[in-house]
C-alpha cells in the first residue's frame, strides 16, 4: 500500500513539473551503438555441452536478435585443448562434442569472422547431495478430451508438495538453484494427428517453497508490501545460497500447481551451480521483475557476465534429478 | 612526539604574550546593529591585523604602545582608529554603510582571500544571493551556491548540492551552527533558506578546519540575522507562488533584539477552485479537495548582559504539506471517504550564550535541538445508517539532534587564533514507525483495534573534540593546523576517528598567496534515497555493525590573488579520496522504508580530483562572479560481497567533465538593477541498457528445438557498465532586473525575473521509448529527453520599511 502510495506521489510530483514540462526526440550521442557477441552456456555434468552465440541488439533498433552460425568455437578443459567435434544446430545453438564432469575447469573461445573473439571460464561444481525425498500431497486429475470417440488430449489439473533434506558441503560457498520440470509427448502425439510423437518435450512449472531460513522476507515487508525483495522463493528458478545454512542438512519444503497436457513424468531438479551461473540467472530474474517506477527511481540492473570481449555467461551445474511420478 | 608539538605550541604561543596589551570587541553594522561577521581589524603601525568571528568579535594583542587600527567590511565605509595602548582596551566599532559597494583601494591590507591560510573556502555576500536570478524569482541560498566552483547541482531546478565529488548527504547544512537535515521544499524546487532572514554564508568544501566535522564533502555555515537593536524595519513581499515577510527591531533599545521571518507559498489556495472547477465539469462536485504547500518561520532574540556577553534565542521551523480529501462513494444512506495527509520538514532550535572570559578568551555555549520528521496519513472512512468504519494507517519517520557544544577562541598574540572546544550530541533516529488504527460500530456495538508495527528507534551518541591554532609564523608564511577527534556510540558499537586538519599559506606578496591543505573526514550518517529528486521519503541512518563510517583524504592547492582590490581570483586543485561510500545494488528501492537497508547497498571507494578557477568581484556597480571548474570522480565497488559493475570502476553520477558559472549585477543607479547568470555542465552521466540480449538458450535441453518457455525469446536490456550514457550537455540563462522606488514610507522594489532566458530544453530525464512511424505503420524506438523548465518569466513586488 505504501509503496503504491509513493509511486502515486512520484507520479504526482512529475505530473506536477510536467505542466510546464516538454519532451523530444533526441538523437543517440554515444560510443555503445555497434552489437556485441554474446554467449549462453550452461554446461552440467552428464549432459552434453551446447552454447548458444548471438549478437546483441542496439536498443534503438527494431532487428530481430542476429544469430551467429559461423563461430569457431574452441574448448579447454582443465587447461588442456579438447579435440572434439563442434557441430553447429540451430538457432544459434553449437554442440560442443563434449561432456563435461564433475570438477572439470571448462574455458571456452569463440572467434567470429570480422566480429571479434570472445572467451570464458567456468568450473562444473560438485554433485549435488539430496536425501529424504517424499512427496508429502499429489494430487493429479486427468481430464481426457474426446473428439469423436477418441481421446485427444489428456490434461492434467493438479499439484505437487514435497519436501527434501539439502546435505551442504561445510567451507566453501555454495550457490543452487531448484526447478520443477516435466516431460510429456507433444500433444500431436495423440490420435487426432496423423502423425506419430515425434519428439519428448520438456516444461517448467512456478515452484514454491516456504522457507524462512533461505529467504528472509521480514514481516512488515509482507504486511505493508513494501518494495525490495524479489519474490525470490517464487518462481520457475528458486535460486539461493548456501549462506544461512552453510555446512548444514536442511529440509526445504516445496509446492507447484501442474496445468498441462498429459505429461510422462514429472521433476525436481535440483542444481549445483558455479557463481558465474548464479550471479547470471539471478540478475537476469531481477531485470525481468524491475518495473518503470522502479527504473526511474533504481539504478537498472545491470546483467552479470563473465565473457571477455562480449557479454552473455558461462556457468557449469551438477544436477539431482528426482522422479515425482 | 604529538604531544612535545603541542607542548612547544603553547610555550611558542604564551611566551609572545609578554609585555602586550589586547584590543577586543565587536564590529557591527552602525545603523542595524547587526554584528559583522569577518570584517578585517589592521595594525597600520605593526602590520598586524585579525578578523571578527562567527559573533563579530575581535581580538588583537599588540606589542607597540601606539597604534592605528583600521576597520574595515565589504560594503562599509573604513574607519581608523588610533589608540595608545598602556592597558588592554575594548573597543566597539559601528561601521557605516557606503551607499555602493565602492573600489576603494586600500593600501598595505591584504584581501582575506590572499591573507587567510584557508583554502576551499568562500564567502558569499547575502547580497549577491538576493540579486541572482532564480526560478519564480525565489530567492534561494543553496541555488546561488550551486553556481560556485566545485559545487554541482543535481537534476535541473534540484537543490541537491555535489561538492567535489562527493554525495548529497556528504554536506552538513549548519543554520546558527546547528545541523539541519532537510533543507528542501518541495522535493528540492525550493530550499528552506529564507533568504530575509540570512545574514552570512560561507561555504568550505575542502581544507576543513578542526572545529568542523561530521561530513566530508562541504560545511555551508548559514548565520541569521540578528535584528536591529535601534529601530523597527520590515518587509513583505508577494510572488508568483509564495508571500513572505521580514520584521526586526529592538524589544530594549540596544540591548534586546528581535528579527522575524516568514514565507508560505499559495499554490493550494488556487489549486483547490481550479479542482472544484474541474471536478464540476465531471459532474463530480465536491467530491475532491487537495492542495500542497510549504512554509517557513524563522525567528531569533539576542540580549545583550554586557559588552562581555551576549545571549542568542533562535528557531526555525520549516514543513510541507500534502492533503487531499475523496468522496468516492455518497447515497442518502451511505458516505465513504479517503483522507491523505503527509506532511515533513524541520524544527531547529538553539540557545546560545557567548561570554569574554578575558579579553584574549572568548567563550561560546550552545545547547540546541534539530529534528527532521515525516509523518503520513492515510484514512478510509465508511458511514452507513447503521454502520460505521474507519481504517487509519500512519507512518513516521525521522531523526533527532540534541547537542551540548562549547568552543573556545583564544588569541594570545596577533599570530595566535586558537580555537578548542567539544561536543556532545545525542541521535534519535526513528527510520520507520507504522500504526495502525481501525474503529467500527455496528448498530452501537463498538471495536476499536490500535496497534504499532515496526517501531524502528535507534539511539546514537556523537562525541567530539578539537584543537587548532591558525598561527602566523612569519611575515609570510601562515599555517593552520589542528585535530579533530570523534566518536560514535551505536547500538554497541563504537568507532572513533582522528582526524587531522593542516592547511598553510605562503605570501608571495600582498596580492598573492598560495596555500595548501589536508583534511581528514569521517561520516557516521546516511541518507537514503532512491534518487536525485530531495523526497521526504528520504531517510537518515546511522553506521551500524556492518555499515562502516565513511572517511575521506583531501589535499588540496591553489593560487589566490588580488587584483586592484576588487577582483578576487584563485585557481586550486584537489584530488579526494573516500572510503566505505554507500551506492545502492543495482534495482535497489527503499520507499520510506529502512527495513533491511543494509542488504540493498554495497560499500565501496572513490576518488575525485579537479581544478577549480573563481574570480569574484564584490565591490563597484558590477560585481558578480565567473566560475569554471574541471573535474573527475568516479567510483569502485570490488571487495567480497559489495562488487557493483562487475567490480570495475565506473563514473559517478555526477561526473561532469566542465562546469561554468557566470553570475553578474550591474547597478545602474539607485532605482534600477540587474543582474544576469549563465550555467554550462557537461551532461549528467545515467545508466541506460544500451543493448538488449538474448539470454536463452544453452540450458540443459535435449534437443534443439525445444525451449523453457520462460526464457523463450524473450530479450532483455543489457547494461554494459553503470553510468554509461552522458546526458547533452546542461546550459541556461536568466536574468532578472530591479526597480526601486522611495516611498514616503520605506521603498518598494518591482523584481521582474526571466529563468531560461533563450528558452533551452535542458534534459531533466533521458529514457527509452516508442513514437508512431506512418512509413511502415509501425512503432519505433526512440530516445527521448523530458525537459521541465522551460523559459518562466516570474514578477514579484516587495515592500520594506
Amino acid at each position: 500500500m505504501k509503496q503504491k502510495f509513493f509511486s502515486l506521489f512520484i507520479a504526482a510530483l512529475l505530473a506536477a513539473t510536467t505542466f510546464s514540462s516538454c519532451e523530444k526526440v533526441i538523437d543517440f550521442d554515444g560510443d555503445e551503438t555497434e552489437p556485441i557477441l554474446v554467449m549462453i552456456s550452461f554446461p552440467d555434468s552428464g549432459s552434453p555441452w551446447k552454447v548458444r552465440l548471438t549478437e546483441s541488439r542496439f536498443f534503438l533498433s527494431n532487428d530481430t536478435i542476429a544469430t551467429i552460425k559461423n563461430a569457431d568455437v574452441t574448448t579447454e578443459v582443465n587447461g588442456r585443448p579438447v579435440n572434439s567435434v563442434v557441430t553447429y544446430l540451430d538457432n544459434g545453438i553449437y554442440d560442443l562434442g563434449y561432456t563435461p564432469q564433475v570438477g572439470d575447469s571448462l574455458t571456452l573461445h569463440v572467434s567470429v569472422p570480422s566480429k571479434g573473439t570472445m572467451k570464458a571460464g567456468c568450473r562444473i561444481p560438485g554433485n549435488v547431495s539430496v536425501s529424504d525425498f517424499s512427496c508429502t500431497s499429489l494430487d493429479t486429475t486427468w481430464t481426457k478430451y474426446i473428439y469423436a470417440n477418441s481421446v485427444i488430449m489428456e490434461c492434467i489439473n493438479g499439484s505437487v508438495e514435497g519436501k527434501f533434506t539439502l546435505n551442504d558441503p561445510a567451507g566453501e560457498r555454495n550457490y543452487y538453484m531448484i526447478k520443477f520440470s516435466t516431460t510429456k509427448l507433444t500433444f500431436r502425439s495423440g490420435p487426432y494427428f496423423d502423425n506419430p510423437p515425434q519428439w519428448v518435450s520438456g516444461q517448467y512449472f512456478y515452484l514454491s517453497v516456504d522457507d524462512d531460513v533461505l529467504f528472509d522476507i521480514n514481516a512488515t515487508d509482507e504486511i505493508f508490501d513494501i518494495g525490495g525483495s524479489d519474490n525470490a522463493d517464487y518462481g520457475y528458478e528458486i535460486l539461493f545460497t548456501d549462506e544461512r545454512i552453510n555446512g548444514q542438512s536442511h529440509t526445504i519444503h516445496f509446492s507447484t500447481n501442474i496445468n498441462d497436457t498429459k505429461p510422462e513424468s514429472a521433476y525436481l531438479e535440483v542444481y549445483s551451480v558455479s557463481p558465474e551461473y548464479y550471479m547470471f540467472k539471478k540478475t537476469l530474474r531481477a531485470a525481468r521483475n524491475q518495473d518503470d517506477v522502479e527504473i526511474m527511481f533504481s539504478e537498472p540492473v545491470q546483467l552479470y557476465s563473465n565473457v571477455e570481449g562480449g557479454g552473455g555467461v558461462l556457468g557449469g551445474a551438477s544436477v539431482a534429478k528426482i522422479p515425482i511420478f | 612526539m604529538k604531544k612535545k608539538i603541542l607542548l612547544l605550541l603553547f610555550l611558542a604561543a604564551t611566551a609572545a604574550t609578554w609585555a602586550q596589551h589586547t584590543v577586543s570587541g565587536t564590529v557591527t553594522d552602525a545603523k542595524t546593529g547587526e554584528t559583522l561577521i569577518g570584517a578585517t581589524v589592521f595594525d597600520t603601525v605593526s602590520k598586524k591585523g585579525a578578523v571578527t568571528n562567527q559573533h563579530g568579535r575581535f581580538t588583537l594583542t599588540l606589542k607597540e604602545a601606539k597604534a592605528v587600527l583600521r576597520f574595515s567590511f565589504v560594503g562599509y565605509e573604513t574607519q581608523f582608529h588610533p589608540t595608545d595602548l598602556t592597558k588592554n582596551q575594548r573597543l566597539d566599532i559601528r561601521l557605516k554603510g557606503s551607499v555602493t559597494l565602492a573600489e576603494v583601494t586600500i593600501t598595505g591590507e591584504r584581501a582575506p582571500h590572499v591573507e587567510s591560510s584557508q583554502g576551499g573556502y568562500i564567502e558569499i555576500p547575502v547580497e549577491q544571493v538576493k540579486s541572482v536570478p532564480v526560478i519564480f524569482g525565489e530567492t534561494d541560498v543553496i541555488k546561488v551556491v550551486q553556481l560556485m566552483p566545485g559545487v554541482q547541482s543535481g537534476s535541473e531546478g534540484m537543490s541537491g548540492m555535489y561538492v567535489r565529488g562527493g554525495g548529497p548527504d556528504e554536506n552538513l547544512f549548519l543554520l546558527d551552527g546547528v545541523p539541519m537535515y532537510n533543507v528542501n521544499h518541495l522535493g528540492g524546487f525550493f530550499s528552506a533558506f529564507n533568504s530575509d532572514a540570512v545574514k552570512n554564508i560561507s561555504l568550505y568544501k575542502g581544507s576543513f578546519p578542526a572545529h568542523f566535522s561530521s561530513r566530508l564533502s562541504s560545511v555551508l555555515d548559514i548565520t541569521t540575522n540578528n535584528g536591529n537593536d535601534k529601530e523597527y524595519h520590515g518587509g513583505l513581499s508577494v510572488g508568483l507562488i509564495s508571500a513572505k515577510f521580514n520584521f526586526e527591531g529592538p524589544i530594549v533599545k540596544e540591548k534586546t533584539t528581535f528579527s522575524l521571518s516568514g514565507r508560505r507559498t499559495y499554490g493550494d489556495v488556487f489549486l483547490q477552485p481550479l479542482i472544484a472547477l474541474f471536478m464540476a465539469a465531471d459532474g463530480e462536485e465536491g467530491k475532491v479537495n487537495a492542495g500542497y504547500y510549504f512554509y517557513d518561520l524563522n525567528a531569533k532574540i539576542t540580549h545583550k548582559f554586557n559588552d562581555r556577553s551576549r545571549l542568542y534565542a533562535s528557531y526555525y521551523m520549516g514543513d510541507d504539506a500534502l492533503y487531499a480529501r475523496y468522496k468516492f462513494g455518497q447515497s442518502y444512506t451511505s458516505q465513504d471517504f479517503m483522507r491523505l495527509g503527509y506532511n515533513w520538514g524541520n524544527i531547529v532550535g538553539s540557545l546560545r550564550w557567548n561570554y569574554e572570559l578575558t579579553p584574549k578568551l572568548f567563550m561560546n555555549v550552545t545547547g540546541s535541538y534539530t529534528r527532521y520528521r515525516n509523518d503520513l496519513s492515510i484514512t478510509e472512512e465508511s458511514k452507513r445508517t447503521y454502520y460505521s468504519d474507519q481504517y487509519t494507517m500512519r507512518f513516521n519517520s525521522g531523526i533527532q539532534d540534541a547537542t551540548a557544544r562549547v568552543d573556545f577562541d583564544y588569541a594570545p598574540t596577533p599570530d595566535h587564533a586558537i580555537k578548542f572546544g567539544g561536543q556532545f550530541l545525542h541521535h534519535i533516529f526513528t527510520p520507520e514507525t507504522s500504526s495502525m488504527k481501525i474503529s467500527e460500530n455496528d448498530q452501537n456495538e463498538n471495536y476499536n483495534f490500535d496497534t504499532v508495527i515496526g517501531q524502528s528507534i535507534v539511539h546514537a551518541n556523537e562525541f567530539m573534540a578539537y584543537g587548532e591554532d591558525d598561527w602566523r609564523i612569519n611575515d609570510w608564511l601562515k599555517v593552520n593546523a589542528g585535530l579533530n577527534y570523534t566518536g560514535f556510540l551505536v547500538q554497541g558499537t563504537f568507532y572513533p576517528s582522528m582526524q587531522p586538519r593542516l592547511s598553510g599559506r605562503i605570501l608571495f606578496n600582498d596580492r598573492l598567496s598560495a596555500k595548501v591543505g589536508y583534511a581528514y573526514m569521517t561520516q557516521y550518517l546516511h541518507l537514503l534515497s532512491n534518487s536525485s529528486i530531495s523526497l521526504p521519503t528520504d531517510l537518515w541512518v546511522p553506521v551500524t555493525a556492518r555499515i562502516k563510517p565513511m572517511t575521506s583524504q583531501q589535499v588540496a592547492a591553489g593560487f589566490f590573488y588580488n587584483l586592484m582590490d576588487s577582483l578576487n581570483l584563485s585557481v586550486e586543485g584537489y584530488y579526494k579520496y573516500m572510503d566505505n561510500l554507500l551506492e545502492y545494488k543495482d534495482g535497489a528501492s527503499f520507499w520510506g522504508s529502512s527495513q533491511g537497508w543494509e542488504d540493498k547497498v554495497c560499500m565501496g571507494r572513490g576518488w575525485a580530483y579537479g581544478v577549480e578557477f573563481l574570480a569574484q568581484k564584490n565591490l563597484g556597480r558590477l560585481t558578480g562572479w565567473l566560475g569554471y571548474t574541471w573535474s573527475h570522480t568516479y567510483r569502485l565497488f570490488d571487495r567480497e560481497g559489495n562488487i557493483l559493475n562487475n567490480g570495475k570502476k565506473f563514473p559517478a553520477k555526477y561526473d561532469r567533465r566542465h562546469d561554468v558559472s557566470v553570475v553578474l549585477s550591474y547597478k545602474f543607479n539607485d532605482h534600477i538593477d540587474a543582474s544576469l547568470s549563465w550555467v554550462f555542465s557537461t551532461g549528467n552521466a545515467a545508466t541506460l541498457a544500451l543493448q538488449d540480449i538474448d539470454p536463452s538458450g544453452g540450458e540443459r535441453v535435449q534437443q534443439s528445438n525445444e525451449w523453457d518457455y520462460y526464457n523463450y525469446s524473450s530479450t532483455v536490456p543489457y547494461v554494459r557498465s553503470r553510468n554509461n550514457y552522458r546526458m547533452p550537455n546542461y546550459h541556461r540563462m536568466d536574468v532578472s532586473i530591479n526597480f526601486h522606488k522611495k516611498l514616503r514610507r520605506g521603498q518598494r522594489t518591482i523584481n521582474i525575473s526571466v529563468y531560461n532566458v533563450y528558452n533551452h530544453q535542458n534534459p531533466y530525464l533521458v529514457y527509452e521509448s516508442y513514437q508512431w512511424s506512418a512509413l511502415d505503420n509501425n512503432g519505433i524506438k526512440v530516445l527521448k529527453q523530458l525537459s521541465i523548465f522551460p523559459i518562466l518569466p516570474s514578477i514579484s513586488y516587495t515592500w520594506k520599511f
